[in-house]
C-alpha cells in the first residue's frame, strides 16, 4: 500500500504518475471521515503556487488530474481491477459532487493570500467576497455561479472574469477526468421509446441527438454549440444517469 | 498507372469517384457516406470543421459555417449574386483586396477558393485514406453555366487543396459521360439536376465522336433540397405552436434538430408513405418542463407542400426547351441528378413533362463524380477511346455601338481555335477604338461578363464607317484567349491577352497552399498519433490486466521483479509519450509494449 503522504511528496515531479491515463473518478476512503466539503486545505504549499497578483490563477489541471491517477494507482495497489474504479454516483451529485470530491480529495488550491478590495460597486462587494471564497474552497461550481452573476451586472468586472475563466477550465478538466478520453463513440443505451420518460431538460435532448454511435464524445462537444463545460456536463449527467454508454 | 480522382464539388454536398479495374467507383467517406456535405466550419475553439460534423452545428453556430460557398466562387463583390448571397448567409461576407468577396470566419478571413479548398482536401483525404496512397491528380465538375473566372477559381481552388487539376468539366457532362459508359450512344439528352441549393437543367448532344455539346442549360441557384426541408420545418414549428404556443424558432438547437429531422424525413419519404418525426426534449417549457416533439408526416402532405417548387423547376426546364428552340419529342433521353430526384413526385413530374419516364441508368448522387472520374481515368490513358474535347463554356465576343454583344466564338466551340470578324468606327473622324472583350450569351453587353479591354489608336480620321478594323479572337490548346485588334488600313495592331482570374494573386494562392499544406500535416500528423495512441493504450490495458498472473508466477525469482519493474517502466513511458503527444516516441514504445505483451502471454501460458 502506498502511503498517501509519500505520494503527496513525490506528486508534482512525477511524470509517471501525472500521465497514468486512468483517469477514474476518486473513491472515498471508507475508513476515511469525509471532511466538510467547505473545510479550507491549508496544508499543501507545494501543489500550486498562485501569484500574489492574481489569486484565481487557474489551478493547474494536470495536478488535479494527477490526483485522481494517483488515487487509481492506489485502488490498483489495493488490488482492484482499473473496470471496478469507475465511481457511479447518485445522479443527484452531479457537478457539486465533482467539486466537492475534488476539494476533499485534492487540496489543489490553498487559501488565497489577503485580496486588495474590490474595485466595483459597492452593491457586488459581497458576492465577490463569497466568490472568491468558494474559489479558496474549491468549490469551483459555486464560484463560476457567483462569478457570472456578478458579470451579469458588471461584464467587465476583471476579478470576476478571472474567476469565471479560471473555474471553468478546472471544472472541464474534472468533467473530462470523470468522462474519460474523449475519442470514445458514446451510444444511448436507453430504448428510443423510453426516452421520452427520462428527467431530462432541452439542452440534454440537444446533446443526445448528437449521440448517434459514430460521433465520438469530442465531436459531440465540437458539434453542440454550447460552451466546453455546458456540453461536458451534460455528457457527465447522462453517463451518470446511464442514458448514454460506451460499448 | 497514376490514378486520376474526379470530385463533383457540389453547391451542398461533394463526392470523389475514380476508376478501379475500369470500372467507376464512389468512394465513401469515413462514415461511410458516399457524399460529404460542402461545410465548412471553425467551433469558438478555433477548429476546423468539414463536411458532416459542420452541417450537424450548421444552425448553433450559424455565424462560422460556410455552406454554399460555390454560389460566390470566381464572382465580383459588385456581382448580384454576391449581394443576394449576402442577404441570404448566415456568415458574413466581405470584399476582398482584388473586388472579390471573402469570408469572415471568427477572426479570419477567407477567399472562396480557399474555402472551397478546404472541401476539396477533405475529398482529397478520402480518396487517400481509400487507395493508401498519396494523390494528386484530379478532374473537378462545376456547372455548365460557370464562367472562365469561376472555372479559374474552382481550378485555384484544387491547387490550393494540393490538387493538379487536370480537367474542369461541366456537371451535365460529366452526368452524360456515366450514363454513356460502356455504351454507344448517340443522343440528345436532358439533364435535370435538382440538388440541395440548386437546379439546373441542360440539353446535351452526345456526338460518337465523343463530343458532349451543352447545346442549353439553365437553373435557378437558389432552389434545391434545401427548399423543401425548410416547407418541412416551417409545418413542424407551426404544428408544435398550434399545440403548445412555443416557437420553436427562437431556439437555435431546436432549429437544428428540426432542420435534420426535415431533411431525414424527405429522405425517407421517397421510400415509404409515412415517417414519423420524434424529437424528443425539443425544448423546455416556461414552467421548466420539457417538451417533445412527435409528429407523423404523409408523403402527399410533403408533395403538398412542395409543389409549387416542383412546378417551378418544370416552368425553368419548359422556358429552356422554349430558348433553345427545342421541341420535348426532340430529346431521346433524360437523366436525373441530385438527391431530390429520388422524390416521387418530381419522377412523376418531370415524366409527365418530357412525356416519358426518366432513364434508370445513372445513379442520381454519384453520376456527376463518377463522370469526372471517368474523364479523369480517359485523360491520362491513351489506350481508352473516349475523348471529350474541350469547348467553351460560354461565347466570346465583344461590345459594340449602343452596348450591344457582338459574338465571334459561339458558346461549345472546340478549342484551339480562332474567329475573325471586321468592324468599323461607329463615329465621325474617330481616332481610337475601345475593345471590351466579353464572355456570354445575352445581345446586351451589361448581362455578359467583362474579360478585360484595351483601345486601338491612332486610326485616320475618317467618317464613320469608312475605317475597317480587323478583331482576332484565338484560343489556344491551353485554353488562353487572345485578341488582337488591327486597322486594315495602317496596319496598327494591338492586342491583349485575357487570362481568367478567380480574384487572387499567384502570391496569396502561394500563401494558400502554404497554409493548406501546413494544416495537412497537422492533420495527418494527428491521425497518426491517434492511430498509435490507441494501439498504445490497448496494449498497456492488456499488459496491465496481466501483471498480478505474471507476478504470481515469476514471485519466487529476483530475475523476474525485474522484468516485472522494467514492464512497468516501460507502460509508465508509452503513457507519458501520449501525453506529452510525443509521436516518435510514442512509436519506440509501441515496440517495447509489444514486446513484453508477448513476454506476458508467454509466461502466463507456460505457468498454466
Amino acid at each position: 500500500m502506498v502511503d498517501d503522504d509519500e505520494l503527496d511528496k513525490s506528486w508534482p515531479d512525477d511524470d509517471a504518475e501525472k500521465n497514468r491515463p486512468t483517469l477514474a473518478p476518486p473513491q472515498p476512503d471508507p475508513k476515511r471521515e469525509p471532511e466538510p466539503a467547505t473545510k479550507p486545505k491549508r496544508e499543501t504549499p507545494a501543489v500550486l503556487r498562485l501569484d500574489s497578483a492574481s489569486q484565481f490563477e487557474r489551478p493547474d489541471p494536470s495536478a488535479v488530474i494527477s490526483r485522481r491517477g494517483r488515487e487509481s494507482l492506489l485502488g490498483l495497489a489495493d488490488g482492484a481491477p482499473a473496470d471496478d474504479l469507475s465511481l457511479d454516483p447518485e445522479p443527484s451529485e452531479a457537478l457539486d459532487l465533482v467539486a466537492a470530491e475534488a476539494e476533499r480529495a485534492t487540496p489543489v488550491v490553498p487559501l488565497p493570500p489577503p485580496v486588495p478590495p474590490a474595485q466595483s460597486s459597492g452593491r457586488i462587494v459581497e458576492p465577490v467576497t463569497e466568490m472568491r471564497e468558494r474559489f479558496s474552497l474549491g468549490d469551483y461550481s459555486g464560484a463560476l455561479v457567483v462569478a457570472e452573476s456578478i458579470l451579469e451586472e458588471e461584464p467587465s468586472h476583471a476579478e470576476a472574469l478571472q474567476c469565471e475563466t479560471s473555474c471553468r477550465q478546472v471544472l472541464e478538466q474534472m468533467y473530462t477526468a470523470r468522462i474519460g478520453p474523449l475519442d470514445r463513440v458514446p451510444f444511448v443505451a436507453v430504448p428510443q421509446e423510453q426516452l421520452r420518460w427520462l428527467n431530462l431538460d432541452h439542452r440534454a435532448g440537444f446533446v443526445l441527438s448528437h449521440v448517434d454511435g459514430n460521433c465520438s464524445l469530442e465531436q459531440i462537444l465540437d458539434v453542440s454549440g454550447m460552451p466546453p463545460l455546458d456540453a461536458l456536463r451534460i455528457l457527465f449527467e447522462l453517463l451518470q444517469q446511464r442514458v448514454i454508454g460506451f460499448r | 498507372m497514376e490514378k486520376v480522382i474526379g470530385i463533383d464539388l457540389g453547391t451542398t454536398n461533394s463526392c470523389v469517384a475514380i476508376v478501379e479495374n475500369g470500372q467507376p467507383t464512389v468512394i465513401p467517406n469515413r462514415g461511410g457516406y458516399k457524399t460529404t456535405p460542402s461545410m465548412v466550419a471553425v467551433t469558438e475553439a478555433g477548429k476546423r470543421l468539414v463536411g458532416h460534423i459542420a452541417k450537424r452545428q450548421a444552425i448553433t453556430n450559424a455565424e462560422n459555417t460556410v455552406y454554399a460557398a460555390k454560389r460566390l466562387i470566381g464572382r465580383k463583390w459588385s456581382s448580384p449574386q454576391v449581394k443576394n448571397a449576402i442577404a441570404t448567409s448566415s456568415y458574413r461576407i466581405v470584399e476582398g483586396p482584388h473586388h472579390d468577396c471573402r469570408i469572415a470566419l471568427r477572426d479570419k478571413e477567407f477567399s472562396v477558393p480557399e474555402v472551397s479548398a478546404m472541401i476539396l482536401q477533405e475529398m482529397r483525404v478520402i480518396a487517400e485514406d481509400y487507395l493508401g496512397h498519396s494523390v494528386q491528380k484530379a478532374v473537378i465538375t462545376v456547372p455548365a453555366y460557370f464562367n472562365d473566372n469561376q472555372r479559374q477559381a474552382t481550378k485555384d481552388a484544387g491547387e490550393i487543396a494540393g490538387l493538379d487539376v487536370i480537367r474542369i468539366i461541366n456537371e451535365p457532362t460529366a452526368a452524360a459521360l456515366a450514363y454513356g459508359f460502356g455504351r454507344n450512344v448517340e443522343k440528345t439528352v436532358a439533364v435535370y439536376d435538382l440538388g440541395g441549393g440548386t437546379f439546373d437543367i441542360s440539353i446535351l448532344e452526345i456526338a460518337q465522336n465523343g463530343v458532349f455539346k451543352v447545346i442549353a442549360t439553365a437553373g435557378d441557384t437558389f432552389l434545391g433540397g434545401e427548399d423543401v426541408d425548410a416547407r418541412i420545418v416551417d409545418w413542424l414549428v407551426q404544428g408544435f405552436k398550434d399545440e403548445h404556443q412555443i416557437d420553436l424558432r427562437q431556439d437555435r438547437m431546436a432549429l437544428q434538430r428540426l432542420k435534420d429531422a426535415a431533411e431525414k424525413a424527405k429522405c425517407e419519404l421517397s421510400s415509404v408513405r409515412e415517417t414519423e418525426i420524434n424529437l424528443p426534449f425539443i425544448i423546455s417549457s416556461g414552467r421548466n418542463e420539457a417538451l417533445h416533439l412527435q409528429r407523423a408526416l404523409a408523403r402527399n402532405v410533403l408533395e403538398e407542400l412542395s409543389s409549387d417548387l416542383i412546378e417551378r423547376t418544370v416552368d425553368i426546364c419548359k422556358q429552356t426547351l422554349d430558348d433553345a428552340r427545342l421541341e420535348k419529342d426532340e430529346i431521346d433521353e433524360i437523366l436525373l441528378v441530385g438527391g431530390m430526384t429520388r422524390m416521387p413526385k418530381i419522377q412523376d413530374a418531370v415524366a409527365k413533362f418530357f412525356g416519358r419516364d426518366a432513364s434508370k441508368g445513372v445513379h442520381p448522387d454519384e453520376c456527376v463524380a463518377l463522370g469526372a472520374a471517368i474523364q479523369g481515368a480517359a485523360l491520362i490513358d491513351e489506350s481508352q477511346e473516349m475523348i471529350l474535347l474541350d469547348v467553351t463554356p460560354h461565347a466570346l465576343g465583344i461590345m459594340t455601338f449602343g452596348s450591344y454583344f457582338e459574338e465571334l466564338i459561339p458558346q461549345n466551340t472546340t478549342v484551339p481555335t480562332s474567329r475573325t470578324k471586321i468592324f468599323t468606327t461607329s463615329r465621325d473622324n474617330q481616332t481610337a477604338v475601345k475593345i471590351l472583350v466579353m464572355q456570354g450569351e445575352s445581345e446586351k453587353a451589361e448581362d455578359n461578363e467583362v474579360l478585360g479591354e484595351f483601345i486601338l489608336t491612332g486610326l485616320r480620321r475618317a467618317p464613320k464607317g469608312q475605317v475597317e478594323i480587323e478583331v482576332t479572337f484565338e484560343i489556344n490548346a491551353d485554353g488562353i484567349v487572345s485578341v488582337r485588334a488591327k486597322d486594315l488600313e495602317t496596319g496598327l495592331e494591338q492586342s491583349i491577352q485575357v487570362t481568367a482570374t478567380s480574384g487572387l494573386t499567384r502570391d496569396e494562392i502561394k500563401n494558400m497552399i502554404d497554409s493548406a499544406k501546413e494544416h495537412m500535416v497537422e492533420r495527418r500528423v494527428s491521425e497518426e498519433f491517434e492511430g498509435l495512441k490507441q494501439e498504445a493504450q490497448k496494449l498497456a490495458a492488456e499488459i496491465e490486466k496481466l501483471f498480478p498472473q505474471v507476478e504470481q508466477i515469476v514471485a519466487a525469482s529476483d530475475f523476474g521483479r525485474e522484468a516485472i519493474d522494467k514492464a512497468r517502466g516501460i507502460v509508465t513511458r508509452a503513457r507519458a509519450a501520449i501525453d506529452k503527444k510525443d509521436t516518435a516516441a510514442l512509436k519506440e514504445h509501441i515496440e517495447g509494449l509489444s514486446r513484453t505483451q508477448r513476454m506476458f502471454k508467454g509466461v502466463v501460458a507456460k505457468g498454466q
